[in-house]
């Protein structure tokens, strides 16, 4: 009987071995907290919620503790457990070219065809990545963190996974979880800063209507700006490539079924797979280190330095541009690729001082070069460290 | 097995190679701004190169098409100015919106979605449905 006794509380307290409860730590529960409040803006602010849900529901996921020497194979960081294996895409930089293919199939590039000066913005903006890669170095960071950390500033999620996969494995989750919040935050980090460097006459200027783009332009964009931006970059292949390839398939006319599976459910699928396993690799265990908590305070500054580089570009522009042709420094925040959202805050902020001014239109034109200048810079970083 | 060897080494090769250029990186520009300089001058010549190209290019093509409708002579729809109005992108920016938020003039097809339970009467049973094979 005192045999049977023993097996049964051993029994029990095997059991509870293998449950949660003895292995939660502070560190779960801020990051359970944390994912709450990801879902949290989601749901009832609508923040990036394509984004938000899968990564906030990944990180509640990624933060239900277990037994780690029992060989479960359920930690996304376990071998042989299914979430490594869907993390598999995320460190090889897999899921973010094929992001890129449904982001080309998207876009619609002819506000940047009509106006192809607009493009610098989207060049200027990118000095967020340098500024944030600077500060990194000056913190202590190695060379190759603070350039995976730098990307951030390019306000692009699948470039930044990109890029840290390659150079900063280590810190793909917090570079990953940090891009897509602020990303969540443009319009609350952004307009502070734009109403800041603009004059009350800067915040009104009326820009030319852009004008109607031939299809012939929109053909010859994807290609001729694969083999221009690859040929200064050919480390950015896998992005450009896929993001000229899946506009070239939208453009063409010929080939719509492809365009939209690249542009629906394909995207979809990764951006389900991208969001659930970034989100489940911030496991506290890992996760939450000074280092994180550096990254996510550089992720901030990079973006604030991005606007101010947009914006002030603009008004450097406006010198050089006859009167007529002036561009709305309120466009110059989207040089970002935080697509479409810097450009609605553009809007936003444009119709607070003119009522009739409608900025979202050319805001589109800098915010897809953005895209591009983005994908350049994390071809650059690679070419720097990787050559 | 053979495919995971391979790619182990290769990751171990490119982590030296990023390992050897950051010891670099650090000994000859350790406050970064070589690397910052560079790197933003190189997006700004691939952009501005992207931008020098299309605005030549639409010029080019609005020459080229100008030259065809003259020389089939069409002058009259040959316009300098082929910019729409912000007020318009406006009106159309808005009809779409409509259009896909539904609140535009038609009512939907559909009108309740609430569910309406009746007693039973052979008159309106399912089974007397649109689901019975037709009969020929």
């Amino acid at each position: 009987m005192g045999n049977l006794f023993d097996f049964m509380a051993h029994g029990f307290e095997q059991f509870f071995q293998y449950t949660a409860f003895p292995h939660f730590t502070i560190g779960h529960i801020v990051m359970i907290i944390v994912a709450l409040a990801f879902i949290y803006l989601a749901i009832k602010k609508e923040y990036e919620p394509l984004l938000l849900i899968p990564i906030g529901f990944g990180i509640l996921i990624g933060n239900i503790p277990f037994l780690q020497d029992a060989n479960l194979q359920i930690g996304v960081y376990e071998p042989g457990s299914v979430m490594s294996y869907l993390y598999f895409g995320v460190i090889k930089g897999i899921y973010p070219p094929l992001i890129f293919l449904g982001i080309g199939a998207m876009t619609d590039f002819s506000t940047l065809l009509s106006n192809p000066k607009l493009l610098l913005l989207g060049a200027a903006a990118q000095l967020g990545i340098f500024g944030a890669y600077m500060i990194a170095l000056s913190l202590g960071y190695l060379p190759e963190q603070a350039a995976a950390i730098g990307i951030i500033g390019g306000a692009d999620g699948p470039t930044a996974i990109f890029l840290a996969s390659k150079l900063a494995p280590e810190l793909v989750g917090a570079i990953a979880v940090s891009a897509y919040s602020y990303m969540a935050l443009v319009p609350v980090i952004q307009p502070p800063i734009m109403r800041l460097l603009t004059t009350d006459k800067e915040r009104v200027i009326r820009m030319k209507p852009p004008r109607s783009v031939s299809r012939l332009e929109k053909i010859l964009f994807p290609i001729v700006g694969l083999i221009l931006t690859t040929l200064i970059s050919p480390s950015a292949m896998p992005l450009l490539g896929m993001l000229f390839f899946g506009n070239l398939l939208k453009e063409s006319g010929v080939t719509k079924r492809l365009a939209d599976t690249a542009k629906g459910a394909m995207i979809d699928i990764v951006t389900i797979l991208i969001g659930l396993t970034v989100g489940a690799s911030t496991q506290a265990t890992t996760f939450l280190t000074a280092k994180s908590v550096g990254i996510f305070a550089l992720g901030a500054v990079s973006f604030m330095i991005a606007t101010f580089g947009g914006v002030m570009f603009a008004k450097v522009m406006n010198l050089f541009l006859k009167e007529g042709n002036k561009i709305n420094p309120l466009i110059g925040n989207a040089g970002i690729s935080a697509v479409p959202d810097s450009a609605r805050v553009s809007q936003i902020v444009g119709l607070e001082y003119d009522k009739t001014n409608h900025l979202l239109m050319h805001a589109m034109a800098p915010n897809v070069a953005g895209v591009i200048g983005s994908a350049v810079v994390a071809g650059i970083l690679l070419s720097f460290f990787m050559g | 097995m053979f495919l995971g060897i391979i790619q182990q080494t290769v990751t171990d090769s490119s982590s030296a190679v990023i390992h050897k250029n950051s010891v670099k990186f650090l000994e000859l520009d350790p406050w970064g701004i070589g690397m910052a300089v560079i790197g933003y001058l190189v997006v700004f010549a691939a952009l501005l190169f992207l931008y020098l190209i299309f605005a030549n290019l639409t010029k080019a093509l609005n020459l080229n098409m100008k030259r065809t409708l003259k020389k089939e002579g069409k002058t009259e729809d040959i316009k300098e100015d082929q910019s729409i109005s912000g007020e318009v992108n406006a009106a159309i920016a808005m009809a779409i919106h409509l259009y896909y938020s539904e609140m535009h003039d038609k009512e939907d097809t559909v009108l309740t979605i609430s569910k309406v339970s009746r007693t039973y009467s052979p008159w309106s049973s399912k089974i007397y449905g649109l689901r019975q094979h037709p009969r020929f």
